[in-house]
């Protein structure tokens, strides 16, 4: 039983068009000229995309800018539906518009810019915003924004400004927002691409152990490999389709057809797959530090 | 730039006043600003005197952090002072050219700008005392029985409270606008006053688009985490009136009709002391 199904869902955004026909012209030469990701106004943001996810799954959904990728993450909690096609999450067609509460408090969402997803002025505050817009009685907000920030490790913050954390902090308490309407799964909309590597690092970490400790869903959509390494499932998009899918070992082994998709290996297989070329003889399903440590050490004795 | 700021700028403290719930200083507030404007006497100015001198100390908030806050608003008290100085009629007792003094215009002068000072230092006790997010809070309350006629009351305290939320972060967004302009050449020192302000355009527009984009994303982000207006709101620290609330509504509500009472006691009774 899946608990997210994409079946075949195209969506183009609105196009206003209340240009004259010069200006048309001209934007259509101009448009010849942008790369990819510009052009896909008035056409299809996302052609046919089928995808399937089971709950308490890790997925990675990735992709280079202008596939779609973010475009996908808005159908997931109602945000945007589908021109095309029906998407469910947890049995509930995305299109019902009495279910969008009930969809949007299943799937939580954190966006890239931290600064633009905290409502409150402190930390606490910020939290509790979505269980107060559902009206859930005071005492019970207090727990649950008291546990959710336990969750992601910011208890100790509780008091304080978000202003004065850090991004990684930030996107932190994000989570905690989303985590205290207790929802199945949640969705990262390149959480991660703001941050620097060591707030990069605390954001997957939390999101893993919340994975793994509570079972919650996490859809994870990114550009950057590392942070796929651990995924159960990868779908890569490209210009609003599904272009690959499999786990981690199978997506990377495919080499060169990921360059084609703007993509590149990450940094450990990218060395064993020189390694490789330089003659060594290794196993080519490299993708940890330590796959590759014990591999070589095995090269040595 | 925005660094001198004190006026209205919340001073962490822990005391009675600061533990009051905002409602019952908002309507202080209220009461505070009505009296310094009822009052017609000595006796009530010496009254009132009294009472914030009292609440300054309660609140322990330093005088000089409170003084510091006034120099803001120094010059609008120089002006008021000057108007009602010169140019007041009555008993002459000096002329020069167009100025004119008088004994009235001197009374006048002197608590037009004690009446400035006091309304400045009350309202900004307030803001010493309490926290942005507990007075958007409080007024969102206040507001709450205009419901009936449609007044927006939860959309403005919320409009308040993301304003608030974001003015630090839009402080950096200047800095940094003005970091790169600076770096690219621009020159915001030179020139006259006209041309400063058409500097201030290369800050200004990217500001704006910057500041725009995040509306946007804020709001995607409030609607996906079910926001959906005040209705059917629950809070997660509900205001409650305490005990002390309670007292401090009694106390406020006996100082008004102290004031009102003086000043009908002197309109009708006594005539010295009174401006």
């Amino acid at each position: 039983m899946s608990f997210i199904k994409a079946d075949k869902i195209s969506y183009s955004y609105p196009v206003i068009d209340d240009t004259d026909e010069f200006d048309s012209k001209k934007k259509k030469e101009e448009e010849a000229e942008q790369p990819e990701s510009k052009k896909s106004r008035g056409e299809n943001a996302l052609k046919e995309v089928s995808m399937e996810v089971r709950q308490g799954q890790f997925l990675c959904i990735l992709g280079r800018n202008g596939s779609g990728k973010s475009t996908f993450a808005k159908h997931l909690n109602a945000l945007l539906m589908p021109s095309e096609g029906t998407l469910w999450v947890d049995d509930i067609d995305t299109k019902a518009e009495d279910q969008v509460w009930t969809i949007r408090k299943t799937v939580g969402m954190v966006f890239q810019n931290p600064d633009n997803q905290i409502i409150g002025s402190v930390v606490d505050e910020d939290v509790a915003f979505g269980l107060e817009n559902l009206g859930v009685p005071s005492e019970e907000i207090q727990k649950e924004v008291a546990s959710a920030l336990e969750g992601v490790g910011m208890s100790e913050f509780a008091k304080h400004s978000p202003n004065k954390l850090s991004g990684g902090q930030k996107q932190r308490v994000a989570v905690a927002g989303v985590l205290a309407m207790r929802p199945k799964c949640i969705v990262l909309d390149e959480s991660t691409a703001m941050l620097d590597p060591r707030g990069r690092k605390e954001v997957m970490e939390t999101v893993k152990k919340l994975n793994k400790e509570l079972g919650i869903t996490i859809i994870s959509i990114t550009h950057f490999m590392e942070e796929t390494l651990d995924a159960d499932y990868i779908y890569v998009m490209h210009k609003g389709a599904v272009a690959l899918q499999g786990t981690p070992k199978e997506i990377f082994s495919r080499g060169t057809e990921l360059y084609a998709l703007g993509l590149w290996f990450p940094q450990i297989y990218h060395l064993a797959y020189i390694l490789r070329e330089k003659g060594m003889e290794l196993p080519d399903d490299i993708i940890h530090a330590a796959e590759l440590k014990e591999a070589l050490e095995q090269k040595k004795k | 730039m925005f660094k001198d700021i004190t006026i209205g700028q919340y001073y962490p403290e822990n005391s009675i006043v600061h533990r009051l719930d905002p409602r019952v200083k908002l309507f202080g507030v209220v009461v505070y600003v009505a009296a310094v404007f009822i009052i017609n006497n000595l006796i009530g100015f010496i009254f009132l005197t009294a009472a914030i001198v009292t609440l300054i100390a309660l609140s322990k908030v330093p005088l000089k952090h409170i003084l510091k806050g006034l120099r803001f608003v120094w010059f609008l008290v120089i002006l008021a002072v000057f108007f009602n100085l010169f140019f007041s009629d009555g008993t002459i007792i000096w002329r020069w050219w167009i100025f004119r003094m008088s004994y009235e215009g001197i009374y006048r002068a002197i608590f037009f700008a004690l009446r400035l000072i006091y309304v400045i230092v009350g309202a900004s006790l307030l803001t010493y005392t309490t926290t942005p997010t507990t007075l958007t809070n409080g007024l969102e309350k206040v507001f709450k029985p205009l419901d009936v006629i449609h007044f927006p009351g939860h959309e403005i305290a919320m409009m308040m409270s993301i304003a608030l939320r974001f003015i630090p972060i839009l402080t950096e967004e200047i800095n940094k606008i003005t970091k790169a302009q600076l770096a690219r050449g621009a020159d915001f020192d030179t020139g006259g006053i006209i041309l400063k302000a058409k500097g201030m355009i290369p800050i200004m527009v990217p500001l704006f688009v910057s500041a725009f984009r995040r509306a946007t994303e804020l709001a995607t982000a409030m609607e996906a985490r079910c926001y959906a207006g005040g209705t059917n709101r629950t809070k997660m620290f509900p205001l409650k009136y305490e005990t002390r609330d309670k007292v401090a509504y009694i106390l406020l509500f006996l100082y008004l009709l102290v004031t009102i009472g003086l000043r009908i006691l002197m309109e009708h009774f006594l005539t010295w002391g009174s401006i």
